[in-house]
């Protein structure tokens, strides 16, 4: 098959994880207006669990998820209790958030290098079986298609819980309009603190595979990890998690045909892209236009 | 703009206010060698002074906050090191170019300030991250020596560089003090508060922005003096996150946009 649909289908793969890695950060700042520079260090966190469950207890990442999704929802919810109700009373929120968030991602990158090292570290494709499958004539990893397959779940499931519960008619009622929300009996703590939670789960989730589909774990991958999510939302658009979809497949697509075609510079063309998107379009290719940017 | 009365307005007590100010760090940087015997650690303070008051200037008063600033900082290295490498030019004329590299890249960023918050703190990281990228690229390993950088250690002179950046540190302290008792602070505090109601008034927010920007690439540009003479030039210790994470460590407190 030709190398063209080979990208096709290996891009669409990636979008589907990097949909999963970026909802977390899109969700948090939808609902508390919280930017977390600290996402990819959750997504890191979640692959030292995977890569620590798989070699120790020979836990496949599938199953590790039963401990990593309760454990890193346990997590969030002191978390937001510590940091963002105080956060939420300063006189810039979003700003000052940037800089609680990016140190909070100095803490957990030190504390990651003291507990696991600089070596890095993968999950072998060997954890699933079999070790390739074919997919329209295209041989592929197997791990691929689980990691996009379980991305997909996740994002769908949380696509059902945003559009077709009463949480989520209430969380998208605090993202448009949060004063009207609050004035109509939603609980912001509790609607936040649940949200916050949710996402750091999503992004130890996304981390459980990535060192399967993408980079190896270090603890300083955390940065490149945020980049990339951060590339994602902004193309969608900050702010709808529905639009995260949308920039996971632009920014796989992006990033899979540079690498065919301009492969030394693979890396660069999507966030070129981003800065030019975020220049034309502000508000992302499915967001509203709005004179806050 | 009128510069002159922008810049002359509320001078009272200026003059006290910067003798208080330069004297006690004059007295540390040129007592400090002497009494603790550790330049290099007095070099980093003074990197790190410029580098507060660079992004003092551009977030304290504008509330820009640029992830990613230290590409600046690097891009400066980067010229100043190719050319010293590839162009056996002298000290003083290297750094000159890499200032002029510097300045130019913040020219070539300035439509990211049409953007405001977190959009441009974001727009600004990922334009960062793509002269990061490009930078080290190993297509252009030949001038910039792609991923392991570039030294030069042969234009190391730790007396002359310890003196230049010390000066460059107490300059940059009353540039700052100056614009905090300016009447285009006033313009930047306004602007930062409510920009829609200051453009209202018929005044060029995005223009001020841009002069706040252009003064800050400099002082970043002063600070390139040590750490381009001192370590060798590469990713690692310029344009990446991490070294942008020490500079945000180090600057964060001094910087409120106040004096």
């Amino acid at each position: 098959m030709s190398l063209f649909a080979d990208v096709l289908i290996t891009s669409l793969l990636y979008a589907a994880f990097f949909s999963l890695m970026a909802l977390g950060l899109n969700l948090m700042f939808g609902v508390m207006r919280i930017v977390n520079l600290a996402h990819g260090e959750f997504i890191m966190m979640g692959s030292y669990a995977a890569i620590f469950l798989y070699s120790s207890y020979g836990l496949n990442p599938l199953v590790s998820l039963l401990v990593i999704i309760p454990l890193f929802s346990a997590v969030g919810i002191p978390l937001y209790f510590l940091l963002v109700p105080r956060l939420q009373r300063s006189d810039d929120p979003e700003m000052n958030s940037f800089i609680l968030f990016f140190g909070l991602s100095f803490l957990m990158e030190g504390i990651a290098v003291q507990v696991f090292g600089n070596t890095p570290e993968t999950l072998p494709f060997s954890s699933f079986r079999p070790l390739r499958m074919s997919l329209s004539g295209i041989t592929l990893p197997f791990a691929w298609v689980v990691v996009a397959l379980v991305s997909a779940l996740f994002v769908l499931l949380s696509y059902l819980l945003l559009y077709r519960t009463t949480f989520g008619l209430q969380t998208r009622a605090l993202m448009i309009n949060r004063d009207e929300a609050v004035a109509n009996g939603v609980n912001v703590n509790y609607i936040s603190a649940v949200i916050f939670s949710m996402s750091i789960m999503l992004a130890a989730v996304a981390g459980a595979f990535s060192s399967l589909i993408s980079l190896p774990t270090t603890p300083d991958v955390g940065s490149a990890f945020t980049l990339i999510s951060f590339a994602v939302i902004i193309i969608g658009a900050l702010g709808n998690p529905a639009a995260t979809a949308a920039g996971g497949v632009v920014f796989a697509f992006a990033y899979g045909y540079s690498d065919l075609y301009l492969p030394q510079w693979a890396d660069v063309v999507p966030f070129i892209l981003l800065v030019l998107i975020i220049l034309a379009r502000p508000q992302g290719l499915l967001g509203r236009a709005s004179r806050e940017f | 703009m009128n510069f002159k009365r922008w810049m002359t307005a509320g001078r009272s007590g200026l003059g006290k206010d910067a003798a208080v100010l330069a004297l006690p760090l004059a007295l540390i940087f040129a007592l400090g060698p002497v009494l603790t015997g550790n330049q290099s650690i007095l070099m980093e303070l003074a990197v790190f002074i410029i580098l507060a008051d660079a992004l003092n200037i551009i977030y304290g008063f504008t509330g820009y906050l640029p992830f990613g600033f230290g590409v600046f900082f690097r891009t400066g290295a980067y010229g100043t090191a190719i050319m010293i490498s590839h162009y056996n030019l002298p000290v003083g004329a290297a750094l000159t170019v890499g200032c002029a590299a510097s300045l130019l890249l913040s020219l070539v960023f300035t439509p990211l300030l049409r953007l405001s918050g977190p959009y441009f703190a974001i727009a600004s990281l990922a334009a960062f991250e793509v002269v990061y990228l490009v930078v080290g690229n190993t297509a252009l390993t030949s001038l910039t020596g792609g991923p392991y950088g570039l030294s030069f250690i042969q234009a190391y002179s730790p007396d002359t560089d310890y003196a230049v950046t010390a000066i460059a540190a107490v300059f940059s302290a009353i540039i700052v003090l100056l614009i905090s008792r300016s009447l285009y602070r006033t313009a930047l505090k306004a602007i930062k508060e409510d920009r829609f109601a200051v453009e209202l008034t018929g005044v060029n927010s995005l223009l001020y922005r841009d002069y706040a920007w252009f003064l800050s690439a400099p002082l970043l540009i002063a600070s390139i003096t040590t750490s381009s003479l001192l370590l060798p030039v590469n990713m690692t210790n310029g344009m990446s996150l991490p070294f942008e994470r020490r500079c945000f460590s180090s600057s964060m407190p001094s910087i409120s946009g106040i004096w």
